[in-house]
């Protein structure tokens, strides 16, 4: 594409083009630095855009709800259970299947993350099954049933030190687990009514985007910290960026946010997207954050 | 995904429908009593209690082709008769129209209210009848006991099910794109800003705020793109027929507009004339013969229209010989008094002019028609 940008000296593609446009879905955008390649789903149908290559491709799985690159695998997550693939999504590896207690009353999968030798995938039941990953193959552990309503998003890092899981659900909870005894660190304090859509580990914070458009960081304690009247409408996705201190939120406002996060919070640059109903964002790590919308057949790269 | 979609799928798309056939035969100058009978039949096929009944249980969404099948047997539950690509018109209207319906909600709950324009609108299309008012009446209320049940997140679940079933779609619609509801590549406009819908979850973007032990420390503001676009919260009640915020849901067809000047035409034509109504609804075709039966509970609770003296053979098609004032008539001023639309005089033109129309799409039709 002849579309580019300058950005400190490099000239860069501030588009990709996409095969297939992405659903409109929570956190549906997922990338790996290494390979330099963006994962999201397509109707059912997990897409890999190659930002070096300019190429696209896409996963042997049908029926996928939710994709999403997890250090050394990507994890696809469908009816029949995890399906764990190389980064590359050319080789199927190993797939988990839910145990009963999860899949049954579950008609959604989503919420995917993964911290040392344990992945987190959540479903629309509220139960979470945990599994045990190892490079070639993995095994169902248990399902935490905490949560009472379907799980939106979940995601795992280093909070002020400490590796954790957290998961977010459609009544607005969010908890904190201890990435490897799975004890529940913190709940965080609901706001009523309010969707929590994705979840990121931000630093000293957990940084939660809402449905109502509200970007909330809660410290590790549980507490509100800081309170953002982010968006115009629903929230879709948020990212972090813990090395530079930074978060993104998308919205269905056509909006994209970066914000410094910390004790201060400021908005460190902001894009209006016509006509995008974004549904995923991504920090890649070489100054640009890129965004997908739905029905749309560009991912755009935004100076960060 | 939701097991809850096919409610909102299929009363959308039937109000949909029942908008552009109440167009047509009035445009086409079909006697009242026989416009008003397809109207009728229509509307109790689609409310009749055993199919609402099968339409709000808990289910996956169905496949396009055997959502498309329902829609063939309800345009033919009655005196009428529909030629193919009539009905392939009819239905891409409906796709473009609903499409454009949930894609533009503010909120995940206003495809409640999209939903209630559409049952209030059929209400009043079959208000002759006491009977099938009450058949309306009765699935609204279902229908009304359902939204109050649900979620804003379970909507937003809803939605995004819809959105799949509508991905990809960009069948471009002439009177869409000249009221710049659609782009000219056929995907849908979005509004910038807006007001702030009626919930109490949401505020203005702009603030950030600090907290120690639950209370407000400290207050800043933010320059968000948006500054500027943002209106007042709006305070409507959804259940409230005068009172809806809302107007996505209402008739689209119905709206005064301007002769389109003639540098916004060549736009409008699409670059492929590889006609995008051909391809979605082949796609559809396609699917119709596939090995596995798909199961379509829906279509099965649909009855025919029975034995009649009278029938209409083509809905578009210039037939009844009659004074033709509807056919020859190329105002495209619609205004809210049913005059003949846009629409009104595009399949008379067509079918005079010869050749295979589903070779056409809208936009080319309504070209010929705007004499370009």
């Amino acid at each position: 594409s002849g579309n580019t940008t300058e950005f400190r000296g490099k000239q860069m593609a501030s588009e990709l083009p996409l095969k297939h446009t992405p659903s409109l879905g929570y956190n549906n955008l997922s990338y790996s630095p290494t390979l330099k390649k963006f994962i999201y789903t397509h109707k059912g149908e997990v897409h890999v855009c190659n930002a070096g290559a300019k190429s696209c491709s896409s996963f042997q799985l049908k029926g996928a709800f939710q994709a999403r690159v997890c250090g050394d695998f990507t994890i696809a997550v469908a009816a029949n259970g995890a399906n764990f693939f190389d980064l590359n999504g050319e080789k199927a590896l190993f797939t988990v299947p839910f145990a009963e207690e999860a899949s049954r009353d579950t008609f959604l999968s989503r919420g995917i993350a993964v911290s040392g030798n344990q992945a987190m995938i959540g479903h629309s039941s509220g139960a979470i099954s945990v599994l045990e990953v190892s490079a070639d193959k993995g095994s169902y552990s248990k399902t935490l049933v905490e949560h009472k309503d379907g799980i939106t998003d979940i995601t795992s890092g280093s909070l002020g030190g400490a590796a954790v899981f957290v998961s977010a659900d459609m009544a607005g909870e969010v908890i904190v687990w201890d990435a490897a005894s799975l004890a529940i660190k913190a709940r965080l304090t609901v706001a009523v009514g309010d969707t929590c859509t994705s979840v990121g580990v931000c630093g000293d914070f957990i940084v939660c985007g809402y449905g109502s458009g509200h970007v909330r960081l809660f410290n590790a304690d549980g507490s509100k910290a800081v309170e953002i009247a982010a968006h115009a409408r629903w929230i879709q996705a948020i990212a972090v960026d813990p090395a530079n201190s930074l978060a993104a939120s998308v919205a269905e406002d056509q909006v994209l946010q970066v914000w410094n996060v910390g004790k201060k919070v400021s908005l460190k640059s902001s894009k209006f997207i016509k006509d995008a109903l974004l549904t995923g964002v991504q920090f890649t790590g070489d100054g640009t954050v890129a965004v997908v919308a739905y029905d749309n057949d560009r991912l755009q790269l935004c100076p960060v | 995904m939701s097991l809850l979609s096919m409610p909102f799928l299929i009363i959308n798309f039937g109000g949909e429908m029942i908008y552009v056939l109440e167009q047509r035969l009035h445009a086409q100058n079909i006697p009242k009593d026989k416009s008003n009978k397809v109207l009728q039949d229509v509307t109790r096929a689609m409310f009749s209690p055993k199919f609402i009944q099968e339409l709000m249980k808990p289910q996956e969404i169905y496949s396009p082709s055997s959502t498309r099948e329902i829609f063939d047997r309800l345009a033919h539950s009655s005196i009428m008769r529909l030629s193919e690509s009539s009905m392939d018109k009819l239905y891409d209207l409906m796709t473009m129209g609903f499409k454009y319906q949930l894609v533009s909600c503010t909120h995940p709950r206003e495809l409640a209210e999209v939903t209630l324009n559409h049952l209030d609108a059929i209400r009043t299309a079959v208000s002759t009848s006491d009977s099938t008012v009450e058949q309306v009446d009765a699935a609204i209320a279902q229908f009304v006991k359902l939204c109050k049940e649900l979620s804003s997140a379970e909507f937003a679940q809803i939605r995004q099910t819809l959105a799949a079933f509508f991905q990809d779609k960009r069948i471009k619609v002439s009177l869409f794109l000249q009221d710049n509801i659609q782009n000219p590549d056929g995907t849908i406009a979005l509004t910038k800003g807006g007001p702030i819908p009626n919930d109490a979850t949401l505020e203005a973007p702009g603030a950030i705020r600090y907290y120690e032990n639950g209370s407000v420390t400290a207050t800043e503001k933010f320059d968000s793109p948006l500054t500027g676009t943002i209106g007042e919260q709006l305070a409507g009640d959804v259940y409230d027929p005068k009172a809806r915020d809302s107007k996505l849901g209402k008739n689209l067809y119905t709206i005064d507009r301007k002769k389109p000047d003639a540098k916004k035409t060549p736009a409008a034509k699409p670059s492929s004339t590889a006609s995008s109504t051909t391809t979605s609804t082949q796609k559809l075709k396609e699917n119709k013969g596939s090995a596995v039966p798909e199961l379509n509970a829906l279509r099965e609770l649909i009855g025919g229209g029975g034995a009649n003296d009278f029938k209409i053979t083509n809905l578009f098609g210039d037939e009844s010989g009659g004074d033709g004032a509807g056919a020859k008539n190329r105002d495209i001023v619609i205004n809210k008094v049913e005059r003949a639309t846009l629409l009104g005089g595009i399949e008379e033109e067509f079918s005079k002019l010869g050749g295979d129309s589903s070779a056409k799409d809208l936009g080319d039709l309504y070209d010929e028609i705007a004499g370009n």
